[in-house]
């Protein structure tokens, strides 16, 4: 007997002018004790479906034109406020993607779980501390040292943990597990899942399992739902869709993990960049006089080269120090060390002395939601970099150089008058590459690029970024946690842990014949095939 | 003029607050009206033909002797003597109203204040001048007031907090300090112990209250700025080689526009009402000018007279509410999320 039937179902948002259906007619169960996962690119209606089966959605906002939801013979959409709060927490439970939000700042691991105990088992106090110590232990965190502590005295990996012991405390059903690894480095997202599905065959429950990413359909799912904007396009086993898959979606999603390789550098290259022992530290004053103390040291004794035209990927988890060190070099953050830019000492310049020389080295960052100015034209935000290093162009050439570089990056003229927010992620990400084109640079550092992305958008991105690297003879240095990513674009491989140095090589080398144990775990928790 | 589309955009926006889209024209009539009240309300005619000769006296000046009178003061126009002189020889075109702010209305049925007649449309004060041509007279230089106030205000403001938001450190600490002591005096006593010194005018006026609230807008500018300042476009810009000036401009300030436009419209009402709260206190304008603040107190010292007090409270909450309504408009047409969800 299935424990989730959804029959037929379709839900709308009420807007101004009518309903916006976002899901469409979609048919699916889970039965007892199996994972079922949910995939699709953002905005294929997953994470929606996902909060009506627990009516957790806007009441006054959202309508179920058609459809049912059954969960374990409740039907969801008829049930009363009442019913629904047994069946939340009791028979079925959520966890989410974001696990610096979710937990409540304000209140100890304690508090939280036990909330969760008392509100739907009735247990008496002192059952309750047990019963929170066991569950801290099943999810593997330490009850002593975790019961009493805060919320941000956790890593991320702990807090998630600490909320599926929350959603686990009434051993529910179902458990809804909506991007759960997607904020975590990936050695912390295997050691999740891992857990997950120790304990789903533990309690014996079903797993909605929502995601994007399916390295971690491979690794955790029994059957596979494909959405795509609102409409089910498979279902099958896993084996099924990720070997065979039928839908050209499905296909697509399949094929577009990252490949390929970047052009070969040229024998003769240049060197373009060059550090030496450079690092950052941020301070911190303490005593009476203000001292100046370091606090972290971000940055540590780094030594790199890049070639023109060559592509330096530098890998590590978060907090391993590759931003810090990609904004040094840039010099946006001070740093000790010395740095040389085509032959030139950089690292003594001051900001007004620095300025002119920008035009050879610019940045792409992560998110393309943050880094274009929401007020600005596409043509003014491309334009502004040419109105400073070339003031001699006249308004005509300026807007011919503008919309050369729209075509670069396979965007064309139209986009001149458009605001960042009419775009897609993937546009506008084309768009801050095309900013930094515009000029052209010789080194582009490009800062988790692509980390915002869908997959089939960031396969588009990568080519673009391997094209316009053949063509302008472009130095990329290219920060990512992402190992697909990196492999498929990088020459040259840096694995960097908390601002150090772990290893460095030729790509193929490092990926293929990794020599220290933390590049080894690193590579075997990614997932790539 | 081709507005951007931006301001295209902006513009419709505007005009889809239907409030804020009617309060505008209705204000700009007001004030187009205002800035022309020496053409509505006049003691002077606007064009004497005499002798077949054509007289501006509005911007000439015309000593009575000139009409053939004896005096060689400037004509009073209204007096049946030279009305006589003038008459049969030419003619006069007179304005609406046929006083000024400050004329004295001799042939007043009733002693003054007196009640709205067909020549006092609103009535007279207390001294029998013309309530509806110092209504419009105070209201000219209440709203020139208001708008010379949010200018200077906003432009001090807005710099002294975008220095103190973007800079931050040492900058924005002594700033701060700086402000919390400069908001401490008292502007009152200032203002009192300065109206024994020289007599206060209208420039002296907006030099006070400009040195006193300038400071209203530091603290959502500085805030904005704070915030933007660690946006990644503006890491990018930087990036850029874009120099920390042109940044603010273009690339934080138009974030901040937007709170900043919220408090303009409380800026300016803010300045009609104190101008009119100095003036009902006797601390603002030289006696003989108009004023609102003078209407409201003529009208609380001549509550047997209900048409004073009727009149510029009316005038006066008409005028503030109608800028609120703008303000509001104004503050749509600036938020992109507006202007996003006007295409879908």
């Amino acid at each position: 007997m299935s424990v989730l039937r959804i029959d037929n179902l379709s839900i709308g948002f009420r807007t101004a002018s009518g309903d916006n259906r976002v899901v469409d007619d979609i048919s699916f169960s889970v039965e007892r004790g199996e994972t079922l996962s949910l995939v699709g690119e953002s905005g294929s209606g997953k994470s929606v479906t996902a909060l009506s089966v627990m009516r957790l959605l806007g009441e006054d906002k959202v309508v179920y034109p058609t459809g049912r939801i059954h969960l374990n013979e409740h039907s969801v959409l008829d049930a009363s406020e009442k019913t629904l709060r047994e069946l939340r927490g009791s028979a079925v439970s959520m966890i989410f993607q974001e696990p610096m939000t979710s937990l409540n700042p304000l209140h100890k691991v304690y508090r939280q779980v036990a909330e969760m105990v008392i509100l739907h088992g009735g247990a008496k106090k002192e059952d309750v501390r047990t019963r929170v110590q066991s569950l801290l232990e099943m999810v593997g965190l330490d009850h002593q040292r975790f019961l009493d502590a805060y919320p941000h005295e956790l890593s991320g990996g702990q807090r998630q943990r600490v909320m599926i012991a929350m959603a686990l405390a009434n051993e529910p059903d179902l458990l809804i597990a909506d991007e759960p690894t997607t904020a975590l480095d990936v050695t912390v997202q295997q050691q999740v899942l891992d857990l997950l599905k120790q304990l789903q065959q533990q309690l014996g429950m079903s797993m909605l399992l929502i995601t994007h990413d399916l390295g971690v359909v491979d690794y955790t799912a029994d059957r596979v739902c494909v959405m795509q904007q609102g409409k089910l396009v498979e279902t099958g086993t896993k084996k099924q869709v990720i070997e065979s898959p039928q839908h050209p979606y499905t296909q697509m999603l399949v094929h577009s993990v990252p490949s390929g390789k970047p052009h070969p550098v040229t024998e003769d290259a240049a060197v373009l960049l060059h550090t030496h022992d450079l690092n950052m530290a941020y301070y911190k004053s303490a005593g009476w006089f203000g001292r100046q103390v370091v606090a972290h040291q971000a940055v540590k004794n780094m030594t790199l080269q890049l070639k023109q035209g060559e592509t330096l990927g530098i890998v590590g988890e978060s907090g391993s120090g590759k931003t810090t060190l990609g904004m040094s070099l840039l010099r946006l953050v001070d740093s000790d060390g010395a740095i040389l830019f085509d032959g030139q000492p950089v690292d003594g310049l001051n900001q007004k002395q620095l300025r002119p020389l920008r035009k050879a080295f610019q940045v792409v960052f992560q998110d393309p939601f943050a880094s274009l100015s929401p007020r600005m034209t596409v043509g003014d935000i491309i334009e502004e970099g040419l109105r400073l290093h070339f003031p001699d162009l006249d308004k005509t050439a300026r807007r011919e150089q503008v919309i050369q570089a729209l075509i670069d990056v396979e965007l064309t003229e139209d986009y001149y008058y458009r605001y960042p927010h009419e775009l897609s992620g993937g546009q506008r990400q084309r768009i801050a590459i095309a900013r930094a084109v515009a000029l052209r640079p010789k080194l582009i550092v490009l800062d988790e690029p692509t980390s915002a992305l869908d997959r089939s958008v960031q396969a588009q991105v990568i080519a673009l970024l391997r094209g316009l690297q053949q063509r302008y003879q472009l130095s990329y240095l290219f920060i990512s946690h992402d190992l697909a990513v990196v492999r498929a674009m990088s020459h040259r491989v840096m694995v960097m842990k908390d601002g150090e140095l772990v290893e460095q090589g030729e790509a193929s080398a490092v990926f293929e014949s990794p020599q220290k144990p933390y590049t080894q775990q690193l590579l075997s928790a990614s997932m790539l095939n | 003029m081709a507005l951007s589309p931006i301001n295209q955009r902006r513009w419709q926006q505007f005009k889809r607050n239907k409030r804020g889209y009617w309060s505008l024209w209705i204000f700009a009539v007001l004030f187009v009206f205002c800035l022309g009240a020496e053409f509505i309300a006049n003691d002077k005619p606007l064009v004497v033909s005499y002798e077949g000769d054509w007289h501006f006296p509005i911007f000439t000046f015309y000593p009575e002797t000139h009409f053939g009178g004896d005096l060689e003061t400037e004509t009073n126009f209204k007096d049946p003597y030279v009305v006589d002189l003038i008459e049969p020889k030419g003619w006069m075109l007179w304005p609406l109203v046929k006083h000024s702010y400050n004329t004295h209305n001799y042939f007043l049925p009733d002693p003054a204040p007196s009640a709205p007649t067909a020549d006092n449309l609103l009535g007279t004060d207390d001294q029998a001048r013309d309530v509806f041509a110092r209504l419009i007279y105070g209201l000219r230089i209440s709203i020139l007031f208001g708008l010379a106030l949010t200018l200077l205000c906003s432009c001090i403001g807005i710099f002294v907090g975008a220095l103190q938001g973007f800079f931050g450190g040492k900058v924005d600490l002594i700033g701060q300090r700086i402000i919390e002591i400069w908001s401490g005096l008292p502007s009152l006593y200032l203002l009192i112990i300065l109206s024994s010194i020289v007599e206060p005018n209208f420039f002296w006026l907006l030099a006070i209250m400009v040195l006193f609230s300038w400071m209203t807008l530091v603290g959502v500018v500085r805030a904005e700025f704070l915030r933007g300042r660690n946006f990644e476009y503006v890491k990018a810009a930087r990036a850029l080689g874009v120099s920390p000036w042109v940044i603010m401009w273009r690339h934080v300030l138009p974030n901040a526009m937007v709170a900043t436009l919220t408090l303009m419209p409380f800026v300016l009402t803010g300045g009609i009402t104190s101008l009119t709260a100095l003036d009902f206190l006797g601390l603002g304008l030289p006696a003989d000018q108009a004023s609102l603040g003078e209407m409201l107190r003529q009208g609380k010292e001549n509550l047997h007279a209900p048409w004073l007090a009727f009149t510029s409270f009316t005038v006066l909450s008409v005028i503030l509410s109608l800028l609120v309504f703008i303000g509001e408009a104004v503050r749509d047409a600036f938020d992109p999320r507006k202007t996003l969800a006007m295409e879908s």
